[in-house]
Order: C-alpha cells, then sequence, then structure tokens
C-alpha cells in the first residue's frame, strides 16, 4: 500500500516536472517566436479621383491612395499599399492601410500631423510635410498574427499635396 | 467663303463683353479665367483692380457689370447695391511679409503682431519677437505698410488682429479702410510689395499671390490651436474646412478660426463677386459666374489660391442660378 502511494507520487512528481520542462519549453519558444524585429518602410503614394471625378481636388479631403511599399524585412520586400484617408478639422491625416506582399498582407492605420511648412515661396505653395504615428494591426498569409509592439514613426512629404513620399518605421511581432 | 466670313462676323457681333472692378488679390486669378472663358465663349472680360472698395462702388453705381470684393457686403453701408448679391469665388488668404536683411523664417502671434501695428513693438530687436523666434534679431525700427486704399486684405487683416487683440479692436477696429495709429499707406496689393522689398526693416499684410509673386517671405502666425502656419494651400484650406454652415447671405468668414482646427492659417479669407440679380447682360454673366465656379477652380492652386469647398460651391452656384 506504501509502496503504492509512493509509486504514485513519484508518477506525479515526474508527470509535474515533465509538464513544467514542456511548459518552460513552449514559453521560451513563443519567447523566441514573438520576439520583435523592427520593420522600415518606403512608400509612393498618389491620391486618386473619387467616383464621377475626372481628377483629384488640391488639397484632397479625403479618399484612397495607393503607390508601391517597399519594406525591408523578412516575407516582405516589394509590395503596393492602398489607403483610406480623411482630413479631419484638425488637419491630420488620418486612414487605414492594407500592403499587399508576395507571401501575405498587412494591415494598420495612421494618424499624420502637418509640419510646419518650409518659407512660402513659388514652389512651396502647395508642398507640406507631415509626421505621425503608424500601427500594425494584423496580417495575413505568413504575414497572419503580425501586429505593432506600439505605434510606430510615419513620416512623409508631398510637392503638391496629391503625392505623398512616406517612411514608416516599427516594431512588430511576430 | 462669303457664307464662312458672314458666320465670323456674327460670332463677332454676337461676341459679349464683360466688365468688373474690384479687389487687387483676385485680379491673377480672374485674368486667367476671364481669358480661359473667353476662349470658350468667344465673350471677353475687362477687370480693372482698384480694390475692393471702389469695385463695390462701381457695381452699386452700375458703372460695371460685377463688382470683386475680399470683404462682404455687410461692411459696405453707402451707396446702396440694389438687389445685389454676393458670391464667393475665390479662397485665399492675407500674408504678412517682411523684408530683415538675412532673415527668411518669422514666427508671430497674433496679439505681437497687434502690438507692431498699434506702434508698441517699434523695433526688431524687442524682447517679444526674439523669444517667439528663439534668436537674436537685429537692431533696426520696424517699418510699418498699411493699404491706403479701400481693401479687402485691410478687412481680413484688421478683422483678425481684432479677434486677437482687445486693445486693437479698441483703437483701430476693422474694416476695409481704418486709421492705424502708426505707418505709411501704400495703395494696392503691388505697392505693398514694392513697399516691403525695398524697405530693410518693413512688415506689411499682402495677398498670397502678390507675395509669392514677388518671393517675399511670409511670417508663420500662431493659430489658436497654438501651431504656427504659413498661407499655404494645406492650411488656406484647413481654415475654410472649420466653417462648415453657410449662411443665407453668402457670407462666409474664415479669420482666426477654433482652437481644433490646428493646421488652419488665421488671417484666410474668401473673396466674392458682387452682382445684381437683374443684371443687364444676366445670361452671359451668369455663364462667366458657372465658369469661375466650375472649371476655373482648378486653377486656383497654381496661382496661389485654394478651391473652394463643395458646401460653399454648391450654395454660390445656386445664387448665380438667381440672376435674371
Amino acid at each position: 500500500m506504501e509502496i503504492t502511494v509512493r509509486s504514485r507520487i513519484s508518477l506525479v512528481v515526474a508527470v509535474s516536472a515533465c509538464a513544467l520542462f514542456v511548459a518552460g519549453a513552449g514559453m521560451a519558444l513563443a519567447a523566441k517566436a514573438s520576439s520583435p524585429r523592427v520593420v522600415k518602410c518606403h512608400m509612393y503614394l498618389s491620391a486618386v479621383p473619387g467616383a464621377n471625378s475626372a481628377q483629384v481636388d488640391q488639397p484632397p479631403s479625403g479618399g484612397r491612395q495607393y503607390g508601391p511599399a517597399q519594406c525591408a524585412g523578412k516575407g516582405l520586400g516589394s509590395g503596393v499599399e492602398a489607403d483610406k484617408f480623411t482630413v479631419p478639422i484638425s488637419g491630420d491625416l488620418v486612414g487605414t492601410y492594407y500592403q499587399y506582399f508576395s507571401a501575405g498582407t498587412i494591415k494598420g492605420k495612421f494618424d499624420l500631423v502637418p509640419q510646419e511648412s518650409p518659407p512660402l515661396s513659388s514652389t512651396s505653395f502647395a508642398t507640406e510635410s507631415f509626421k505621425g504615428t503608424v500601427s500594425v494591426t494584423g496580417g495575413t498569409g505568413s504575414l497572419k498574427g503580425t501586429k505593432s509592439t506600439k505605434a510606430g514613426v510615419m513620416k512623409c512629404t508631398s510637392p503638391d499635396t496629391v503625392h505623398l513620399t512616406c517612411t514608416e518605421t516599427v516594431k512588430v511581432t511576430p | 467663303m462669303s457664307c464662312c466670313l458672314a458666320g465670323i462676323s456674327a460670332a463677332t457681333a454676337s461676341a459679349a463683353k464683360l466688365q468688373g472692378a474690384g479687389s487687387t488679390l483676385i485680379a491673377p486669378l480672374e485674368a486667367e479665367w476671364g481669358a480661359a472663358w473667353g476662349n470658350q465663349t468667344g465673350n471677353s472680360v475687362t477687370y480693372s483692380p482698384v480694390g475692393s472698395g471702389s469695385g463695390y462702388k462701381d457695381i452699386a453705381a452700375g458703372l460695371v457689370d460685377f463688382g470683386a470684393s475680399d470683404a462682404p457686403l455687410s461692411v459696405y453701408s453707402s451707396p446702396a447695391c440694389h438687389n445685389c448679391v454676393q458670391i464667393p469665388w475665390g479662397l485665399t488668404a492675407t500674408g504678412v511679409s517682411f523684408h530683415v536683411n538675412g532673415l527668411r523664417r518669422l514666427h508671430l502671434t497674433g496679439p505681437t503682431l497687434a502690438k507692431i501695428y498699434l506702434g508698441q513693438i517699434t523695433n526688431w530687436n524687442d524682447p517679444a519677437l526674439e523669444r517667439l523666434n528663439g534668436h537674436k534679431l537685429p537692431n533696426l525700427p520696424i517699418s510699418v505698410f498699411y493699404r491706403s486704399d479701400s481693401s479687402g486684405d485691410t478687412y481680413a487683416f484688421t478683422r483678425y488682429l481684432s479677434d486677437v487683440s482687445g486693445p486693437f479692436a479698441k483703437q483701430v477696429g476693422s474694416s476695409t479702410t481704418v486709421r492705424f495709429p502708426k505707418g505709411t499707406g501704400a495703395k494696392g496689393n503691388t505697392d505693398m510689395a514694392g513697399a516691403v522689398q525695398g524697405t530693410n526693416g518693413s512688415i506689411a499684410y499682402v495677398a498670397v499671390s502678390y507675395l509669392i509673386n514677388a518671393s517675399l517671405p511670409a511670417a508663420a502666425i500662431q493659430n489658436r490651436g497654438g501651431r504656427y502656419t504659413v498661407p499655404n494651400l494645406s492650411a488656406i484650406e484647413a481654415a475654410a474646412r472649420a466653417f462648415r454652415g453657410v449662411p443665407a447671405s453668402n457670407q462666409v468668414t474664415i479669420v482666426n478660426p477654433s482652437k481644433h482646427a490646428k493646421s488652419a492659417y488665421p488671417i484666410s479669407t474668401y473673396t466674392y463677386a458682387i452682382v445684381p440679380t437683374n443684371a443687364s447682360q444676366g445670361g452671359t454673366l451668369r455663364s462667366f459666374l458657372y465658369y469661375c465656379l466650375g472649371g476655373g477652380q482648378k486653377l486656383g492652386p497654381r496661382l496661389d489660391f485654394a478651391p473652394l469647398p463643395k458646401a460653399v460651391l454648391t450654395k454660390a452656384r445656386r445664387t448665380v442660378g438667381s440672376i435674371q
């Protein structure tokens, strides 16, 4: 009887130890898998005319932008960005975006704040620059589950309020 | 051949001529509108940039087909302009230009600008100016320039300063013609720009298109949201977006918008066509105004004007439709 109890105790200890080992290993793997990585992208975006319109109003007060996105990082590379934006009373450029890569897509949101313009001149009347935040909220394909750990930084410049050249830097997992 | 000549002759005979007068601010855009509309229709427009106040007097007296004013009709009390309506057709701003050798950037707040025009800040090295700009400024007297003619730019500028400075509102007030306690008068935007160019130490308020055309700098003015903005396309449009409703009178004043309009330039302004609803060339006038409010708006950004917001455009077109 005593032997049986001891055996059971040993078995429980052994199973527990094994479970702890497995859990520990799993946690270690999970920690390794979710360690954040920095993603840097360059985008060249153009606002497109809305429905029933032949051209984009300057400056656009909302709409859609499309253009190539070049992102450094595993599963990324050359892709295309499509976004939908509005300009609320604050003058910020606020929107949501998708980036399409051959391995999958990532989606997110941005909020760009206009910066003080360069001195006014015949070439700078329509120029503008922005600095703000960008977040990754999800992904598909091999990028499924991709999320930013916190808001990253996004900067854009435009010579005419219609075409934007942007860079973004954001930490994501996995 | 004779039939073709007859056709040309008939077309020439039927070509209409419109005459307008007023705002110097709108003149560069009006010239483009007139030429483009003329090419489309064979008609022509002659415009005299005599200043908003004179433009109002001319249309009130029936001397022209349309007047142009950067100040709304409510500013003018006499002579009466019978059956006149105002139609917003341009959106731009009054810039604050300066000439201090070597200085390209200047930050100003509204109250500081008011003190300059009240004669309370008289030198560029005033501690208030140096504090705003974060560096030393030269020991140089400030030469203040203002418009000596009746001007919509003066209206927008003084309306803004009256909004941000109680002492300015009390001592000077806002109108197309005011009595500034200090400074030198110059007639029209061209002379104002020339005065700045030719005077080291000067400051003047100048319509943006003239300022850019003369390669003059514009001060960044702090708006109610606390940001410093220059009168560029986005900042002017942001000021217009802060005001959503269009009253029955079409009077839309957009100086000093709310603090929520963080990107807005605070001395932005609409400019108006003033026309009688019982015009002698009603059909031709309607055609011209519809062009200005349609395809003509696309010409704006190239000439330092922002396009009118849709709500304003819709209301403006409806008013054009009321011209007989």
